[in-house]
C-alpha cells in the first residue's frame, strides 16, 4: 500500500506532459482503514489460504502502518508474485511466496527484509507497534521483533491486503488471478486511544480503475478478504 | 570524505569482536513479551501473537552447516570479507550487542558507510554490499540453521562527506545456513556472460563488476536506450543475471536513461534476505515488474 502526496502529484503531472511507458502509475487496489487519530499499533492473524497471482503482479496480505503526510510506513506479512514480477526486487522472487517486512521511506525508495516462506492454511500474527510516543515502530512476525523504522511520527492509515500489477487493469477485475485470506483478531492500538480497539477496513484503489477484492462481514473482529476464490 | 580501509583497521574491531565471542551463535527467541500492554491478542492455542515457527528460506541449494569459527576466525572473516567488497566504502564494523529497545538476544551488527551525503537516497549500492556483509559474516560466525540466529540485526549509520548523518534501514532474514551460489565459469566469463546478456535486452552496459566477499556478487550498470521498452524490465533482467539456481550471492542493478539520470537501483542480497529498491520519483516500479507493499 502506498498513499502519498508524491504518488498524486506524479499522477497529476503526467496529464500535462507527454506519457513515457517508464512512468505509468503505480497500480493497487485493497484494504484500508483511515483513522480520526493517531495510532500506535495494528494486528492481524492472518492465513494466507490461497494465492494464485497474474503473471505481472504480488498478491500481498498484510498488516500496514503508514504516516501517510510524512510518506513513511512499515509493514509485514505474506506475498506470492507472478512468474515476471517480484515484490522489492527479489525479495519475492519472480513465481515465488515469502513472508516478509518492509519499510517506505518515501518516494520509491523501499527495504525489505525475508522471512520464510509463506505456510498456506495457517494462521500467522502480523503486528506494528511502539510501546511510547516516538518515532521508532518494530514488525512483529510470528510474536518475533523484527526489523524497525525511524521515519513515522504518526500513524493514520492502516492497510490489509493488496493486489499490486497490472492484472486488475484490463479487463478490470479479470478473473486470471485467485486470493483468499483469513483475517482474525485483527484491531488497531492507540497509546492516546484507550488500548486495542476494533475497526472497519474499507476498500480502496490506487491507479487502477476498480478494487478487485471482496470483504465478507466483519464478525468478532474477523473477517476474509478474496478474488476469484472458492 | 572517503575514508581508507585503514581507518577501519583502527577502530578496534579486534577488540570489539574478540569481547563479544561468547555471544556468538546465540538463539534468536521469540519476543518474551510484546510491547502491548493490554494486547488481546492470543491465537487459538493460547500463545501470544499467533507465534508459529519461521523457516529460514533458501534462494539457492544448500549443504550441510559449518562450524562455527573462533574468535580471531571472526576477525578475520570480517577483513576478508570487506577485503572482497569496496573497503572504502567501511568507516567502521562492529559486533555488539542489540541496541536499547529491542528485544532481540545475540550479535548484533553496527556498520558505519561513508557516503556522499546521508539524505541522498542515492546510496543502494554502498548499502547492498553492507547487506552482503551481514549476511556473509552470519553464515561465518554461527550454527544456527537461520542465519538470523547469527546476526539478530544491525544499525547501519550514514556518513555523509557534507557532514551529514543519518540511520538507513536494516534487516536480518530468516536465510538458511549453507545456500551455495555455484558457477562453473571463471570471473572473466561471467563478467562476459553478464554484458551478453545486458545487451540481448537491448541496453548498453556502463559498469559490470564482480565482488568476491564469500561468493561471487554482481553489480551491474546499464543504459536503457528506448524507455519505451522497458516492461518488467528489473525483473527480468534480474532473472536473467542471476540465473538458475542462482549464479551470485547479490545483485545490484543500475539503469539509467540516455542522458544518464538513474531511473532504477536495486540490489539483492540473498544471505541476510535484504533488498532495496530506489527510483526516481516519476518512475513506475510496476511498470518495471517490481512490486512493493
Amino acid at each position: 500500500m502506498r498513499f502519498s502526496a508524491a504518488l498524486v502529484a506524479t499522477a497529476a503531472a503526467m496529464f500535462l506532459v507527454p506519457f513515457p511507458a517508464f512512468a505509468n502509475p503505480t497500480q493497487q487496489d485493497g484494504y484500508e482503514v483511515i483513522f480520526g487519530g493517531y495510532l500506535d499499533g495494528v494486528y492481524a492473524d492472518i492465513s494466507l489460504d490461497t494465492a494464485s497471482p497474474y503473471s505481472t503482479e504480488c498478491l500481498l496480505a498484510d498488516s500496514v502502518a503508514t504516516d501517510v503526510p510524512n510518506s513513511q510506513q512499515i509493514e509485514a506479512g505474506d506475498a506470492v508474485c507472478g512468474s515476471s514480477f517480484s515484490l522489492d526486487f527479489n525479495c519475492v522472487s519472480p513465481g515465488g511466496n515469502g513472508r516478509y517486512d518492509e519499510i517506505w521511506t518515501g518516494g520509491n525508495n523501499y527495504t525489505c527484509t525475508r522471512h520464510g516462506a509463506v505456510t498456506y492454511g495457517s494462521g500467522v500474527g502480523f503486528k506494528l507497534m511502539r510501546t511510547a510516543s516516538n518515532s521508532t515502530m518494530y514488525a512483529y512476525i510470528a510474536g518475533v521483533q523484527e526489523e524497525h523504522t525511524t521515519g513515522l511520527q504518526r500513524v493514520d492509515t492502516i492497510g490489509y491486503a493488496w493486489e499490486e500489477g497490472t492484472a486488475a487493469t484490463a479487463p478490470p477485475c479479470n478473473n486470471s488471478w485467485s486470493f483468499y485470506a483469513l483475517y482474525s483478531q485483527f484491531q488497531v492500538y492507540g497509546i492516546g486511544q484507550g488500548g486495542w480497539q476494533s475497526a472497519t477496513p474499507y476498500a480502496v484503489t490506487y491507479d487502477q480503475p476498480s478494487t478487485c477484492i471482496t470483504r465478507t462481514n466483519i464478525v468478532a473482529n474477523s473477517f476474509d478478504l478474496y478474488h476469484n476464490a472458492p | 570524505m572517503r575514508r581508507a580501509y585503514a581507518a577501519f583497521g583502527a577502530l578496534g574491531v579486534l577488540t570489539v569482536v574478540v569481547g563479544l565471542g561468547a555471544t556468538v551463535a546465540s538463539g534468536r527467541p521469540a519476543s518474551p513479551a510484546t510491547p502491548s500492554p493490554s494486547a488481546p491478542v492470543t491465537t487459538s492455542s493460547g500463545a501470544p501473537d499467533g507465534r508459529a515457527t519461521i523457516i529460514p528460506y533458501a534462494f539457492a541449494p544448500t549443504v550441510a552447516e559449518s562450524s562455527p569459527q573462533s574468535e580471531l576466525s571472526i576477525h578475520n572473516s570480517i577483513r576478508q570479507l570487506v577485503a572482497g567488497l569496496d573497503p572504502s566504502e567501511f568507516v567502521s564494523v562492529t559486533l555488539g550487542p542489540p541496541p536499547t529497545g529491542s528485544e532481540r538476544n545475540g550479535n548484533w551488527l553496527y556498520l558505519k558507510l561513508a557516503v556522499p551525503s546521508s539524505d541522498s537516497n542515492n546510496d543502494t549500492q554502498q548499502l547492498w554490499e553492507a547487506d552482503l556483509l551481514q549476511g556473509d559474516l552470519a553464515e561465518l560466525i554461527g550454527s544456527d540453521s537461520d542465519l538470523g540466529n547469527s546476526i539478530a540485526g544491525s544499525t547501519i549509520q550514514l556518513d555523509g562527506s557534507d557532514g551529514s548523518t543519518a540511520e538507513a534501514p536494516s534487516g536480518s532474514g530468516d536465510i538458511a545456513r549453507g545456500q551455495v551460489f555455484r558457477t562453473l565459469a571463471s570471473p572473466a566469463q561471467l563478467v562476459t556472460d553478464a554484458m551478453e546478456t545486458i545487451r540481448s535486452f537491448g541496453l548498453q552496459p556502463n559498469e559490470v563488476r564482480l565482488l568476491h566477499p564469500l561468493s561471487y556478487a554482481l553489480s551491474v550498470i546499464a543504459t536503457v536506450p528506448d524507455l519505451s521498452k522497458t516492461d518488467n524490465l528489473a525483473t527480468r533482467l534480474s532473472s536473467a543475471l542471476l540465473g538458475s539456481p542462482y549464479e551470485f550471492e547479490g545483485l545490484y542493478l543500475e539503469l539509467r536513461d540516455p542522458s544518464g539520470s538513474v531511473l532504477f537501483q536495486g540490489s539483492s542480497a540473498f544471505r541476510s534476505g535484504v533488498t532495496r529498491v530506489h527510483a526516481g520519483a516519476n518512475v513506475s516500479l510496476t511498470g518495471l515488474g517490481v512490486g512493493h507493499g
